[in-house]
């Protein structure tokens, strides 16, 4: 069954509509700047070479940190599946993780650390718990009956992960990705702003910040937004192309 | 090949025992056939016999390092393969043409692409079927395995089986007298 969209056409171009006709309303752009004059600045931004240096830094950073966090989160989880050791030893860091607001882990990574990788970092920290949670709880969901077959017909380690638990566990996987994306997105481009490391997303928003630039938060808000999306869509359509690999044998 | 010799298994679940000092003798390379109401213990003895209960008592001689095959009760498919692959999940040694020619003698044409979870109940039990017998097995369980096939495929599906199973030691668990007679079950136990 196809899923309905929800994102229609005419809804945006409403919402567009309205916000330009409140931003024509007010008159001054530097409350509310409106849709119009954003793109303009969109397009004046995207011809310089610091705009594309600008994105390709706290891009790199934030996928780095996103990959990472879904690599360990991932190896964490089948660890503590098999040894419940593992699991009663890493529970208390994954707590403190959840539990600890993202600015105190950002101001201790700058008292710590330069600002350079502040976005790998933040981003990894996000992601990690809710990798580890869903993917730990999938493999707790596998089907015991599966599992009882592949052992009486001893259907060896490799070929019961590849074959048994992934296609079970992929869609925890994609739902923790799913949900994963959007938070590493929003607290990597924060961890920038509060550490402006030079040339990323967050110090171009720090600086339309100080200098009142409504355009320019409007703009590079807009690019966020469609950046993180695109990483969004990329990545679930090659899991998707991961999960057809896995019917085939 | 030996014989598969159970003495005085005893199994209880809380108060309920279910298995209560069974004996019997599985004879090399022939089909046995088990008969015994719902609820006396028949799918505990095929799991203790496949390792995944151990019974409070007793002992079972030739076991050990036999290669076990199994139709259980349910399909216990791999859902995303389609069923030539979950043929081949088993026996990786099952070349891709042999595993159609298996599927196309009892009857699988034309969902030999589909995954096993658009495949009706009737197409999925011979699937599960064939997985156990296509399997490099020493003894074979089989838990009520032509439940819920119409009449024409169970008789197909069940002179395929007995062909396949010819000279194999097998278990056959039925509620059936007829399937058991179809089988050729040379010795027949009751619990």
């Amino acid at each position: 069954m196809e899923r309905r969209r929800t994102i229609r056409a005419w809804a945006v171009l409403f919402w567009l509509l309205l916000w330009q006709l409140g931003a024509m309303a007010i008159g001054q752009q530097i409350i509310l700047v409106s849709p119009v004059r954003v793109l303009l600045r969109l397009t004046e931004l995207a011809v310089t070479l610091d705009f594309w240096g600008a994105v390709g830094y706290s891009l790199v950073r934030i996928t780095a940190g996103f990959l990472l966090g879904v690599t360990v989160g991932t190896l964490l989880a089948a660890l503590s599946a098999r040894f419940r050791r593992v699991e009663e030893l890493i529970a208390p860091a994954l707590l403190a993780i959840k539990s600890i607001p993202v600015a105190s882990f950002i101001i201790l990574a700058l008292i710590l650390f330069s600002s350079r990788n502040l976005a790998v970092l933040i981003s990894f920290l996000i992601v990690l718990p809710v990798l580890y949670t869903n993917i730990l709880g999938g493999i707790r969901a596998a089907d015991r009956q599966l599992l009882e077959m592949a052992r009486v017909f001893r259907i060896p380690a490799a070929r019961r992960i590849r074959y048994v638990y992934l296609p079970q566990v992929i869609p925890y996987f994609r739902s923790a990705c799913g949900s994963a994306l959007g938070l590493c997105w929003k607290s990597g481009i924060a961890a920038e702003v509060i550490g402006m490391p030079d040339g990323s997303i967050g110090e171009q928003l720090q600086q339309a910040k100080i200098y009142l630039n409504t355009p320019d938060l409007f703009a590079w808000t807009l690019v966020i937004v469609v950046v993180s999306l695109a990483f969004e869509k990329a990545f679930l359509a090659l899991l998707k192309w991961g999960e057809r690999a896995l019917e085939r044998m | 090949m030996k014989d598969i010799v159970i003495e005085g298994l005893w199994k209880s679940f809380g108060e309920k025992t279910v298995l209560h000092d069974f004996s019997a003798v599985l004879p090399a390379g022939t089909t046995t056939g088990l008969m015994a109401p719902s609820g006396a213990g028949k799918t505990t003895l095929l799991r203790i016999l496949m390792g995944l209960e151990s019974s409070d008592r007793g002992t079972i001689l030739g076991l050990e390092g036999l290669r076990l095959s199994a139709v259980f009760q349910e399909d216990r498919l791999c859902e995303n393969l389609n069923p030539v692959s979950n043929l081949r999940l088993v026996t990786p040694s099952l070349s891709r043409k042999e595993a159609e020619e298996a599927l196309r003698a009892v009857g699988l044409t034309d969902c030999l692409k589909q995954p096993a979870r658009e495949l009706s109940g009737g197409m999925r039990r011979r699937v599960a079927i064939l997985r156990a017998l296509l399997a490099d097995y020493d003894l074979l369980l089989l838990d009520e395995p032509f439940k819920g096939l119409d009449q024409e495929t169970k008789e197909t599906v069940m002179a395929d089986t007995r062909r396949r199973c010819a000279g194999r030691t097998v278990l056959f668990v039925t509620h059936d007298q007829t399937e058991l007679e179809a089988m050729g079950a040379v010795s027949r136990l009751t619990l």
